[in-house]
């Protein structure tokens, strides 16, 4: 093994931590609450089977989850109703906080959840899970329980595509594969060890997330991950294999737009921690091109690298939670 | 005539415990519809049929573990839990099964979808009756049911349409001791009592005209595999089969298969016969496997025909006091009974001398690519399967005489 390879030594298969009545004694020990969020824009179709197994398995059946929560970017459709009528606590991100304003995204609705969750350990889970199972929290907090050394797990997974014969083994991940892996490789070779760097599935201390700043957009996940083997090494992460993973997969185009978005994130993370330099200032817009007849024209996306600073840094946060001025976070 | 007596001072004092009730009515160990729910939902996904129906018993085996309840795996892959009632001398138990498998999976369409009031899924229906037999194991577990006798919770691994007289007959020389009572659970129908009971047979006839194709490709050409499955039907469905009408012949399911630019070759066609004459029965399928034979005898086509499942005549003496009881029970839950005459699996142990009825859990709609749920009448399917079962329970032994 080289010396990149230290995440592999904490990638483990979801099934090491199946033993609920384990992991719900070792909460209790612990004396720690878990608050579970699901960020949302328009999943009426998953939504209540989602909150339906995780509240039933996890917190009914067995109490390792203390409060499952739906931060929602206003969703036209039934997502919220659906939501509460399963039994989430349903918020909409632009009441949290208000006086700090609202951006759409999911990064906004994870960064608002901090304020809004009660949890010392915090799972979000992506809202469009089809095949949803108790795994998706007790992997990711199971690792946190564990080892104390430990402040972020993060989920992986096969990824098929589906199309309508079905279900294709493999080809989801795309982004990853194409972009964000290969960046890994040329800077930060340890977190290419991460399998699906950009899973939206993942648990974390809230001592420790309080400190990450986070992109209302598409790079939350990436910003995520540079951040904290910056600030916290490798060794504060871990990843956890789930199996499998049926979602809608995206368009190609989306998936463009999505790497834009991503690329930005990880140039800003790169400047500031001093791995590279610009030498001049950047687009801010992401470029398609469509063909109407014969001609060609440009789509724009414009996509602003907006980023909330750390929840530390907020007053109003640190009176809820009892915190102190932010000083060197550490993960205990 | 002594065993009929036996029977019927067997139903009166199980409608005699209607006064005692419950130990804890609907207390704190009566699972929400919701907990059923997510119970039916995560084994619908799980792939069905396979050998055993080893994904979902293994399923059901967990969940009961956790609920501290230990269950066995029998020799065809049924999961039994045995609830002892204290001090009871009567070896003979009351029996609730219900069937775990489908035939109507799908790796995508599986994945239920649920929306406030409605779910939806394919073979969601063929679920719910395992998520209910779980909620009634919690709940004898936890001390709800006032019993005087043994219960007995079998998850039969195989569907309604392919758990047969076999599964059932080895069951009950796995238990060892004849049940006073069986009850089966039905993901469908929640309101339908018996009103008389059905045998029934189900064939899967398969036509391939692929020979005959060759030689003419004209759409219209009788060889066709639609043309010949349409020649069956046609054959089939104009048989008056007695002066009463108690025996009928329908169609199930038609499928034809066909290539690009290429008249169908394959065909698939699936019949049910219903009766409730034994005798009749087994003349109707007589007739069934011959017609269908015969079919495309002079086209040159290619037919196989295969029994896919045969339920007895069930004896209707022996269902009539347990069907009572599941009326009296839906009056008092206010539940609207509609008299149905239907073929039902109870027939497999009625046929054996044990009295036997099926209870319907939800109303819930079976489609071609998924089934619809209303999520409310799943917590009213629990509520009467719990009250039918804790008064079957709460009965005496019938003791000396039997």
């Amino acid at each position: 093994m080289s010396a990149h390879d230290s995440l592999l030594a904490r990638t483990w298969h979801h099934s090491r931590f199946s033993d609920l009545d384990a992991l719900v004694a070792r909460k209790r020990r612990q004396g720690v609450k878990i608050s579970l969020a699901f960020p949302t824009l328009n999943e009426e179709a998953t939504i209540g089977k989602e909150i339906l197994v995780i509240r039933t398995e996890l917190m009914e059946r067995r109490p390792l989850v203390d409060e499952i929560a739906v931060i929602d970017s206003g969703s036209k459709d039934g997502t919220r109703r659906i939501a509460e009528r399963y039994g989430a606590r349903v918020l909409e991100s632009r009441s949290i906080l208000p006086k700090r304003g609202f951006h759409k995204g999911k990064g906004e609705n994870l960064w608002k959840s901090l304020y809004a969750l009660e949890g010392d350990l915090i799972v979000w889970v992506d809202a469009d899970i089809e095949n949803i199972s108790p795994k998706f929290v007790y992997g990711l907090v199971g690792p946190l329980l564990e080892d104390p050394k430990i402040g972020y797990v993060k989920a992986f997974y096969e990824r098929p595509i589906r199309s309508d014969a079905g279900l294709q083994a493999s080809g989801g991940g795309r982004v990853t594969e194409i972009l964000v892996r290969p960046l890994f490789s040329l800077f930060y070779p340890e977190l290419a060890r991460f399998v699906q760097p950009l899973s939206g599935e993942y648990a974390g201390r809230r001592e420790l997330l309080e400190c990450l700043p986070f992109s209302v957009g598409y790079g939350v996940e990436l910003g995520h991950l540079v951040d904290i083997h910056h600030r916290f090494g490798i060794g504060a992460m871990a990843q956890v294999d789930l199996d499998l993973r049926i979602h809608r997969n995206q368009s190609v185009e989306a998936l463009g737009r999505m790497a834009f978005g991503i690329l930005e994130t990880f140039l800003d993370r790169a400047r500031r921690y001093g791995d590279v330099e610009a030498l001049r200032e950047l687009e801010r817009a992401h470029v398609a091109l469509r063909t109407d007849g014969e001609r060609h024209r440009v789509e724009r996306s414009e996509l602003p690298p907006i980023e909330r600073q750390p929840m530390i840094e907020l007053p109003e946060y640190r009176a809820k939670f009892g915190r102190s001025e932010p000083g060197t976070p550490t993960v205990s | 005539m002594k065993s009929m007596q036996v029977l019927k001072t067997f139903f009166s004092k199980t409608f005699a415990s209607l006064k005692r009730g419950f130990k804890r009515p609907f207390g704190k160990a009566r699972p929400p519809a919701d907990g059923l729910l997510a119970d039916a939902v995560r084994i619908a996904e799980l792939p069905s049929p396979v050998e055993r129906e080893e994904p979902r018993v293994q399923y059901v085996v967990e969940r009961l573990k956790r609920a501290g309840i230990e269950c066995r795996i029998d020799q065809d892959g049924n999961a039994v839990a045995v609830f002892p009632a204290p001090g009871s001398l009567d070896p003979r138990p009351v029996l609730v099964h219900a069937c775990i498998g489908t035939r109507r999976w799908h790796p995508l369409r599986s994945l239920s979808r649920l929306g406030a009031s409605k779910a939806r899924g394919a073979g969601l229906a063929d679920a719910l009756p395992a998520a209910v037999l779980l909620g009634l194991a919690e709940a004898a577990a936890a001390g709800v049911f006032a019993s005087t006798r043994n219960l007995v919770v079998a998850f039969m691994a195989g569907s309604s349409e392919t758990t047969g007289a076999g599964a059932y007959a080895r069951l009950l020389e796995y238990l060892g001791a004849k049940p006073e009572a069986a009850v089966g659970l039905r993901g469908t129908g929640l309101a339908a009592v018996s009103a008389g009971l059905l045998g029934a047979a189900r064939f899967s006839v398969s036509i391939s005209a692929g020979s005959a194709s060759k030689k003419d490709r004209g759409a219209s050409t009788r060889s066709s595999a639609v043309s010949l499955a349409a020649e069956l039907i046609g054959r089939l469905e104009g048989v008056r089969w007695d002066a009463t009408g108690a025996t009928s012949c329908r169609v199930v399911k038609v499928e034809a298969g066909s290539g690009f630019g290429r008249p169908p070759i394959d065909a698939e066609v699936e019949i049910e016969l219903e009766s409730a004459d034994q005798g009749m029965l087994d003349l109707a399928v007589e007739v069934v496997r011959a017609t269908s034979s015969k079919t495309g005898e002079a086209s040159g086509a290619a037919v196989k025909v295969a029994e896919a499942s045969r339920l007895p005549v069930p004896d209707a003496r022996l269902s009539t006091p347990l069907a009572a009881l599941v009326r009296a029970s839906m009056k008092e839950l206010r539940i609207r009974a509609t008299e149905s005459i239907f073929a039902d699996p109870s027939g497999f142990l009625s046929s054996r001398g044990i009295p036997a009825t099926s209870l319907g859990v939800s109303e819930a709609a079976e489609g071609f690519e998924q089934d619809e749920l209303e999520i409310a009448t799943l917590g009213a399917g629990y509520k009467l399967a719990e009250l039918v079962l804790g008064k079957l329970l709460a009965a005496s032994p019938s003791g000396a005489g039997s």
